[in-house]
């Protein structure tokens, strides 16, 4: 069950003779826990689609499904529900409230959840400690730098424990040792089971990704799965079989642990790859 | 809405708003105004209405009544008694012998003839061409609910000698520095000698009763021998001890058998004589509070104004906070946070800046302004409904953006 399914995607802007076609009936689908990639020159609607896929902007045609239910013409008080528990963005430009100190920009997501005043700022303080701005807690946003801004950025967007992250160009405003800083941090959130979309087109910053999707003129043209990616992804095939259990099995113990083997053994002679190597690890 | 929500609005609102004070001083003072208004002029009327009740009333007011020759809703409501007077032609039916009848019924406490002469009067430094002079007897008083200040009142019915008690302000027009007790004073040619002197006695506006301080209170019957037996006793005042229904009505039977069979006298409480110029000071006080509301509606619209451009200006904010997920109802309820903040501290100061009136009114007028709690908590409450109103378009405004417009704005 795929987490994003999107199905014949356009957006137009404009009107009449200064309409623009910004996505040309995009088709994507996104698993749970990928780390996406989406890279192309500037106007190729990269930005459009992360704004569709957010939930910020409604598609002008074409389906959205988002963790199985059918998102794209929610009304707004439905879309927002959705941001706030489902999905964290993070900006280019951090797009922090300048009033507010850090930790309260942080914690925003829980006010308007309804979560207590107390709560809110110990799950804020946790946050900030995972991604390593504690010290700032109340400082505000005009006394920290871009990276610093931006790692409180990726805390709020992780306050609500979303699904699904998207940070549309989060290095853009940074300089090279801030914007490593910034990836390997969100490589270490993808690492502990988040689904990350990012939008860059700085090329160099693909090697975080595990899939790349390139786009230009509003379609994708090539949508393919990075060597970090293609050993999540294996790893992901030899895993799964091993997480199905019946009661019997449970109780059976060892029997389970044969059935297994088994099966992978069947599943390799679909296959005809040998890995013998790998079985032998286990 | 969680109140924890409401308190981060509340608090977060608090510090925009004196961001932008000096702004919002501007804005709030169409309400601080139209607040102050109508909370003074509601004020002034609450207290020319009890000062009416005092100066009528005193104590034991339902025991008190007047008898008069025409019934009181057909004459005069609620002006100047000396200027009805001279409207109504002196056929009066009421005499002395009224008096000297009912006086002597049970349950009578007291009954006054009250008699007004326009007289010129001197003193030793001045005289008053326009005199009032009014001729009754002791228990007028008592009646009025007005003392001596120096000096006694006239003693006892049918007083000899020529004793006159004057008002405060009087004594200072004729008299001067000098103490005017024992001093002679002249009516319309009449000499009579100054006994006493009235305390200060609160005029009210809209009062029947005639300005106190100004007159010369003699004996009923010194008054029937200076005008040769025409003093027309106007009304009488009347205190009974108890069991009302029965005394009055012996003593309208009594009043009627006297004049021929004829019910045209008529005894009314005090309290519905003040009731006609309560009326009037309510209808008055109604008027002029709903002129001095138009203000307070001003006064909205600016915070409306106000709060139109602060949404403008916010309107990246707004985008952001929908984009971490605010539905429209918080963004609405933040902004209405907000204003009513702002029209509530507008009325804080409009409700402070009455008090500050009322004191420069007490000070320089004798009119005593109360400000009651409910008419604060009233006025505190209506300006934070003013807020939610007026706050309400811009606040539903705000909400109405599509998030990713509101965040292509810088």
């Amino acid at each position: 069950m795929s987490l994003i399914k999107l199905e014949g995607i356009s957006k137009i802007f404009g009107f009449g003779d200064a309409s623009s076609l910004a996505l040309d009936s995009i088709s994507l689908t996104i698993e749970k826990g990928e780390f996406v990639a989406v890279m192309g020159p500037s106007g190729s609607g990269k930005s459009t689609l992360m704004n569709i896929i957010g939930l910020l902007d409604k598609p002008s045609q074409g389906s959205y499904m988002l963790d199985n239910k059918y998102v794209a013409r929610l009304k707004p008080n439905q879309a927002a529900k959705i941001r706030r528990d489902t999905i964290g963005f993070v900006f280019q430009s951090y797009n922090l409230l300048n009033r507010l100190n850090i930790i309260s920009n942080v914690s925003l997501p829980l006010v308007y959840k309804g979560v207590s005043s107390s709560r809110r700022l110990k799950l804020a303080s946790d946050i900030l400690e995972r991604v390593g701005i504690s010290e700032k807690e109340y400082f505000y946003p005009n006394q920290l730098s871009g990276g610093q801004l931006q790692s409180a950025a990726i805390a709020r967007a992780l306050i609500n424990n979303p699904k699904l992250i998207i940070a549309d160009e989060p290095t853009g405003n940074l300089d090279s040792i801030s914007s490593i800083l910034i990836m390997e941090l969100l490589t270490e959130i993808h690492r502990a089971g988040n689904t990350i979309i990012f939008v860059t087109h700085n090329p160099e910053l693909t090697r975080y990704a595990s899939r790349v999707v390139y786009m230009k003129d509003g379609s994708i043209v090539q949508d393919e799965i990075t060597p970090y990616g293609q050993i999540a992804k294996t790893a992901k095939q030899l895993l799964k079989p091993s997480l199905i259990r019946t009661e019997e099995d449970s109780l059976a113990g060892v029997s389970v642990l044969m059935k297994t083997i088994d099966k992978i053994d069947s599943r390799k002679n679909k296959k005809d790859k040998p890995k013998k190597n790998r079985r032998s690890k286990k | 809405m969680k109140p924890s929500a409401i308190t981060s609005h509340f608090k977060l609102s608090l510090d925009i708003i004196y961001n932008t004070r000096w702004r919002n001083f501007w804005t709030i003072l169409g309400i601080v105004i139209g607040l102050s208004s109508v909370v003074t002029i509601i004020a002034i009327g609450n207290g020319i209405k009890q000062q009416i009740n005092y100066q009528l009333n005193g104590s034991s007011s339902q025991n008190k009544f007047i008898i008069q020759p025409v019934a009181i809703n057909q004459s005069y409501s609620g002006t100047n008694l000396i200027k009805s007077l001279e409207n109504i032609s002196p056929t009066s039916s009421l005499s002395y012998l009224d008096v000297d009848g009912i006086q002597g019924f049970k349950n009578v406490s007291s009954i006054s003839p009250f008699s007004i002469l326009k007289s010129k009067v001197s003193g030793s430094i001045a005289s008053d061409r326009n005199g009032v002079v009014i001729g009754s007897n002791q228990f007028l008083l008592n009646y009025l609910n007005i003392s001596v200040n120096s000096g006694s009142f006239i003693d006892q019915t049918g007083d000899p000698t020529n004793s006159a008690v004057i008002g405060q302000n009087l004594a200072e027009r004729l008299f001067g520095e000098i103490s005017p007790l024992g001093a002679t004073i002249d009516i319309g040619g009449n000499s009579f000698v100054v006994e006493g002197i009235l305390n200060p006695v609160n005029n009210i506006p809209f009062s029947q009763i005639v300005d106190f301080n100004n007159s010369v209170f003699i004996d009923y019957n010194n008054a029937q021998k200076i005008t040769s037996n025409n003093a027309y006793i106007y009304q009488e005042f009347l205190t009974i001890k108890d069991n009302q229904k029965q005394t009055l009505s012996s003593l309208q039977s009594h009043l009627n058998a006297i004049n021929g069979n004829q019910s045209n006298t008529f005894i009314t409480n005090l309290s519905e004589i003040s009731y006609n110029s309560k009326n009037t000071l309510n209808l008055l006080t109604k008027l002029i509070s709903i002129v001095a509301s138009i203000s307070l509606i001003v006064g909205g619209v600016g915070i409306m104004n106000v709060m139109l451009v602060s949404v403008a200006e916010r309107t990246h904010e707004i985008g952001i906070r929908k984009a971490i997920g605010a539905t429209n109802r918080q963004i609405v309820t933040q902004f209405l946070v907000e204003s009513s903040i702002l029209s509530f501290v507008g009325g804080i100061i409009g409700i402070t800046l009455a008090y500050a009136v009322d004191l420069f009114i007490v000070l320089s007028t004798a009119i005593k302004p109360v400000i009651t709690w409910q008419l604060v908590v009233i006025a505190g409450f209506s300006s934070i409904v003013i807020g939610l109103i007026f706050g309400s378009i811009p606040a539903i405004k705000a909400a109405k953006k599509l998030p990713i417009d509101a965040l292509r704005s810088s």
